[in-house]
């Protein structure tokens, strides 16, 4: 609702969280160190990894602790509140798309009655406020929206506007970070090198064994030794991919497995719905899962 | 008695047949349960009535079917019979002999057991899951392959199917527990630091590189073998208790196979000490504890063996705690007599797992249970192995280097297909012998105890004898069989009979056959030739409009107005803003994701002139007997130039694929061409032109030269590799393109030689399954006289009849396009 005027239909596709406390987060290598240098650097920063392994809870979980306690912007109105002497840093997501413009990121004109009033896009915010802005699948967008962000992420800092003729230089806290999950896009659809040299890239992964049955634990609530079955699911059904299956099973599917067990769900059925259904098509690969399934739970 | 009645009633009922059908129902009642004879009598006389040939084959086959299904599936397989029997005799001899696809998949759905070739790529996928290495898995009687786990070629030990698959289950998870729990990841030189340190060394061990270090470290004992049954035994115990501790789900039925593998350890009786003492190691590693009657002087080293095998019973054990145990067992085990003595005194003894009770043995512990007992050196006596435990597979010593990553799949490919050649049957226990070449061993096999072999009768109560009457087992290769794969690049395809409605069996072979390579001129010439066809093609090419095409938006010019940017326009124009005018979109090729596969006729009749009025006045027209175009042709293809404008089938395909590969250039779709023509059915050969996965390139335009009409057409089985060809793309669009003179005839292509029925037949077939496969096929021809065939083998699919390639250009983009959008 944020952007809704007369005479457009356009919604902006911001997604904004209110992050009132400290976001569960297990560091699986250096990327909290890795994240905190680039952040006080400005060094824009690519997030590489496959679906569900956590990218999106570590921005959150970084956004809280370089700025707590955190104020989120919902809209321009209350950007001003990010006050009370605290340094707190908004996390504005962009879910990107190939129809996404240049206009929805940095900002348009509207009619109002006779006249046309302009309004901030999620970019132009962010840019302002010193937010984290996260493009989420960088990949899908056009070619010419991408261009968009590389005088924003190079020494420069700035954001043209185009429309308006006007350039917008950063606040200090601002930083753009963006995803991009190597798995399943084409070649075709690789990022531009120009685009990808301004980036350092933090590689993402399942989490190992270990951490990911504590993830697993926190997040359903199962009991350590299901947690631990769950994540040994992950790794065995992980093992197919390249050979048969596009992605592996995320650990986000193995919490939801874990979610519907404490609601009462038999495990085996668990698994079943919430992973060997999920990730595989092909009925001889789905029966080959149920298998490992079935020799894992009882 | 009613025996005796029974004996003198089918005696009798025996005369009635032919002689040579009633010795062979003799031979085949000496092979089937007694309780059958009747009905097999009734069920062969009702066969008689209607074909004996059918009989003979009935006969032949029905002891396995009885193995397989029991009496009443042989009841219900028969009738099915029986009933196909009655419309056509081939096809009922056929059924009758296991060729056909109905006859197979009933025999099947009727027995209880599981056939390893129906699970296999379940259980490989399986496998690869709880390893994340490919993991071929192969019939137990071919032990070659050194990363494999080897399962029964066929599994009836249950009364049911689930029951069947679950003992398939259990004992692949077993064996690749040995990849997953690191029996491989054996290193001489830890095992060896410890034999130093134990004292049991001096010196260093040979740096042999061309075995494993599990052997080389297994050949460093004075009696290698003992020490490989030790280590198995240990070994194998330690997988069993890590599986079960890791795969809770599959623990009951692990434990309950294991319990049956122990209600199946042979007696004690007529063991040497030895022997005993090995054997009651295999049960303590089946169960961890039991009560055993057993010769009385075994009971203090038998204790002590009890507790140093607790050690592998541990969730952290590890492959060097199997080796240590190992050493120590072998220090104590080689010290017990291996001579067959007579036994005084026997005395049950009760052994426990200590798990909790941690117990670090000692060379010491060993000597003094030594002492006592005044065993002294070694016996020279041969050594026997114990019986193998069944579930668990074949523990191959060898793959300790290097556990190799996924093959290509042409190479596991090939893999899978040797499987079904015939190879040596050899006991697991020969086998390994080979492998450890530790001398003459072979006495071991003797041992009645030793039958406990490998396979699927191994263990089954009741004797199984028919398994030698398995039709398979015939090598007289007559008409009817079943062919094989003979070599790496050789395929084999089912064929359909259309009389039978049904599929024969592996019926054709396909070779991939290189193709020489000629001169790219024709290819050149060609262009040349038709400098403005090729313009057009690729103009119309170029234009293709494939539905689903992306609409770009926000351009400077376009098919239309893009509504959003107009109002953004008007609005920054309103603004007072001179916004940017990107008002249009259009549609922009999309990334295509088509591979295309052709399918060019090089049999001999695509000699053939193209027009009938030129064909008449230039060469004999040759009805349809390939044979003798093919010795016309060598005469024609041998210097005598034809007038350019007399243009031959064949020619036409040659130069449509010229201009076909300029326009696939220009849109980048992939695409394979393959030539075929066959020599019976088992000499399919598909010539690779270019091959899906190659570039284009001048080699590509010189093998195009070397196009010329070869012998027969079989279509179906070029069909079924092309679609097999096009599966293994990961295109989404996947097409077939089948330029042939529309007239599939081949040597024995049809039941009685050249049965034009027939062929178009199982053409049809080819491009149903094709269908099915995803794969969209068009057929074309230049021939007008294919058009008749064509029609029926295409049926509702596409077929297209050129008169001549100038109308080529009309209707390939047409038709290319519609296709592949
Ligand atoms: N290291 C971790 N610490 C805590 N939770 C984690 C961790 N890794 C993954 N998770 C859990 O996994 C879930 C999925 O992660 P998230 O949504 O961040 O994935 P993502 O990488 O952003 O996926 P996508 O690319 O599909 O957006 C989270 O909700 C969280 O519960
Ligand atoms: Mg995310």
């Amino acid at each position: 609702m944020s952007a809704q005027g007369q005479g457009t239909y356009r919604e902006h596709v911001v997604e904004e969280y209110i992050i009132t406390e400290e976001p569960f987060y297990l560091p699986v290598k250096d990327e909290v160190k890795l994240f905190e240098a680039a952040y006080s650097q400005k060094i824009p920063v690519l997030l590489k990894g496959p679906t569900g392994c956590g990218k999106t809870r570590f921005l959150e979980y970084m956004a809280y602790r370089l700025g707590k306690p955190l104020a989120v912007v919902k809209s321009r109105s209350r950007k001003a509140a990010s006050s009370d002497g605290q340094r707190a840093i908004p996390l504005i997501t962009v879910a990107c798309h190939e129809d996404l413009t240049a206009s929805d990121l940095v900002g348009r004109y509207l009619l109002e009655g006779e006249s046309t009033k302009w309004i901030d896009g999620p970019l132009s915010r962010a840019v302002k406020a010193g937010a984290i802005c996260y493009l989420d699948e960088i990949v899908e967008a056009r070619k010419d929206t991408t261009v968009l962000v590389h005088p924003l992420t190079d020494h420069r800092r700035i954001l043209p506007v185009e429309k308006k003729g006007e350039v917008i230089e950063a606040n200090d806290g601002f930083l753009l970070v963006v995803s991009y999950n190597p798995g399943y896009q084409s070649t075709l659809k690789d990022l531009k090198q120009s685009t990808r040299q301004r980036f350092i890239a933090i590689e993402f992964d399942y989490p190992p064994l270990d951490l990911e049955t504590e993830i697993i634990k926190h997040e359903s609530g199962v009991v350590e030794t299901l947690a631990h079955d769950l994540a040994r699911l992950g790794e065995k059904a992980r093992n197919l991919k390249e050979y048969h299956l596009q992605e592996g099973a995320s650990t986000r599917l193995l919490i939801y497995a874990g979610k519907l067990i404490v609601q009462g769900v038999a495990p085996r059925r668990a698994c079943q719905v919430a992973v060997v259904w999920a990730i595989s098509d092909e009925a001889e690969v789905q029966q080959s899962i149920e298998e490992v399934v079935s020799s894992i739970f009882e | 008695m009613t025996d005796d009645r029974d004996t003198i009633s089918i005696e009798q009922t025996l005369e009635n047949f032919p002689p040579t059908i009633a010795d062979e129902l003799r031979a085949v009642m000496r092979l089937v349960p007694r309780s059958v004879h009747i009905r097999l009598l009734d069920l062969a006389e009702e066969a008689l009535g209607l074909s004996s040939p059918a009989v003979s084959e009935f006969l032949r086959t029905c002891p396995f079917v009885i193995e397989r299904a029991g009496p009443a599936g042989l009841e219900s397989w028969c009738q099915e019979g029986l009933e196909l029997l009655r419309k056509s005799e081939g096809s009922g001899i056929e059924y009758f002999r296991l060729g056909t696809f109905r006859s197979a998949h009933l025999l099947e759905k009727l027995s209880p057991g599981v056939e390893l070739s129906s699970i296999k790529k379940l259980i490989e996928t399986y496998c690869l899951a709880l390893i994340g290495g490919k993991t071929p898995v192969l019939p137990a009687e071919l032990p070659i392959d050194r990363h494999a786990i080897f399962l029964p070629e066929f599994v009836d030990r249950y009364p049911s199917k689930p029951e069947n698959f679950t003992w398939y289950k259990v004992m692949a998870t077993h064996q690749i527990g040995h990849f997953e729990f690191g029996s491989y990841e054996f290193r001489i030189d830890k095992a060896t630091t410890l034999c130093h340190n134990l004292g049991l060394l001096h010196g260093p061990v040979d740096g042999d590189d061309t075995t494993t270090d599990l052997l080389r470290f297994l050949n460093l004992f004075d009696n290698s073998k003992l020490a490989t049954d030790i280590f198995t035994i240990v070994e194998d115990s330690r997988i069993d208790f890590l599986t079960k501790q890791r795969y809770r789900g599959i623990g009951q039925d692990y434990s309950r196979i294991q319990a049956e593998a122990l209600s199946l350890r042979p007696p004690i009786t007529s063991h040497s000490l030895r022997e005993a003492f090995l054997e009651i190691m295999v049960r303590l590693s089946l169960q961890g504890s039991g009560k055993w009657l057993v010769p009385a002087i075994l009971h203090a080293p038998l204790r002590l063996a009890s507790r140093i095998m607790d050690r592998v019973i541990s969730p952290e054990a590890s492959i060097e705690d199997s080796t240590e145990a190992m050493i120590h067992l072998y220090q104590l085990a080689s010290r017990i007599p291996a001579s067959r003595s007579r036994i005084d005194r026997w005395e049950a003894i009760e052994l426990n797992s200590n798990g909790d009770e941690p117990f670090t043995s000692t060379l010491s512990d060993i000597d003094e249970v030594l002492r006592e007992l005044q065993w002294d050196a070694t016996d020279g006596s041969p050594h026997f192995s114990p019986a193998k435990v069944e579930y668990r597979g074949i523990f191959r010593l060898e793959p300790a280097h290097e556990i190799r990553e996924a093959e290509s799949t042409g190479v596991e490919e090939e893999e899978t297909k040797y499987a079904s050649s015939p190879w040596p049957a050899s006991t697991e226990t020969v086998e390994m012998n080979d492998v450890l070449d530790i001398g003459e061993l072979a006495a071991a096999t003797d041992d009645p105890e030793e039958t406990h072999v490998f396979g699927m009768n191994a263990l089954s109560e009741q004797d199984t004898p028919f398994s030698e009457a398995q039709p398979e087992q015939e090598d007289d290769s007559n008409e009817g069989e079943s062919l094989t794969v003979d070599s790496p690049l050789s395929y084999l395809y089912d064929e359909w009979d259309f009389r039978a409605s049904d599929y024969r069996l592996r019926w054709c072979r396909v070779r991939e056959m290189p193709l020489a390579e000629g001169t790219p001129d024709f290819f050149e010439a060609t262009l040349d030739e038709y400098a403005r066809l090729v313009a057009e093609i690729r103009g119309r090419f170029e234009q293709l409009n494939p539905r689903a095409r992306r609409k770009v938006k926000r351009l400077h010019d376009g098919e239309d107005f893009d509504l959003d940017a107009l109002v953004d326009f008007v609005i920054g124009k309103k603004a007072g803003h001179g916004s940017d005018a990107k008002i249009y979109w259009r549609r922009n090729k999309i990334e295509r994701d088509v591979s295309v596969a052709f399918l060019l006729d090089m049999s001999s009749s695509t000699v053939e002139y193209i027009n009938r009025l030129q064909r008449d006045s230039i060469g004999p027209v040759f009805a349809s007997d390939y044979r003798t175009y093919f010795e016309w042709l060598q005469s024609d293809h041998q210097g005598k130039l034809r007038p350019k404008e007399f243009k031959r089938i064949i020619d036409l395909e040659k130069e449509s694929i010229v201009l076909l590969i300029r326009a696939l250039e220009t849109i980048g779709d992939s695409y394979g061409i393959y030539g075929f023509s066959s020599h019976g059915r088992e000499n399919v050969e598909l010539y690779m032109i270019k091959d899906l996965e190659e570039d284009f390139s001048d080699r590509v335009k010189s093998r195009i030269d070397s196009i010329i009409p070869q012998r027969g057409t079989r279509m179906g089985p070029a069909i079924r590799h092309a679609t097999w060809k096009l599966e293994q793309q990961e295109s989404k669009g996947k097409f077939l393109f089948l330029i042939s003179d529309g007239r599939p005839e081949d040597h024995s292509y049809g039941r009685e030689g050249l049965e034009k029925e027939y062929a178009i037949h199982d053409t049809r077939m080819a491009l149903l399954e094709a269908r099915q496969k995803g794969v969209t096929s068009l057929c074309l021809t230049f021939d007008q006289e294919g058009h008749d065939y064509l029609g029926t083998i295409c049926g509702d699919m596409q077929y297209e009849v050129l008169a001549d390639i100038e109308s080529l250009p009309a209707c390939l983009p047409t038709l290319y396009g519609w296709l592949t959008t």
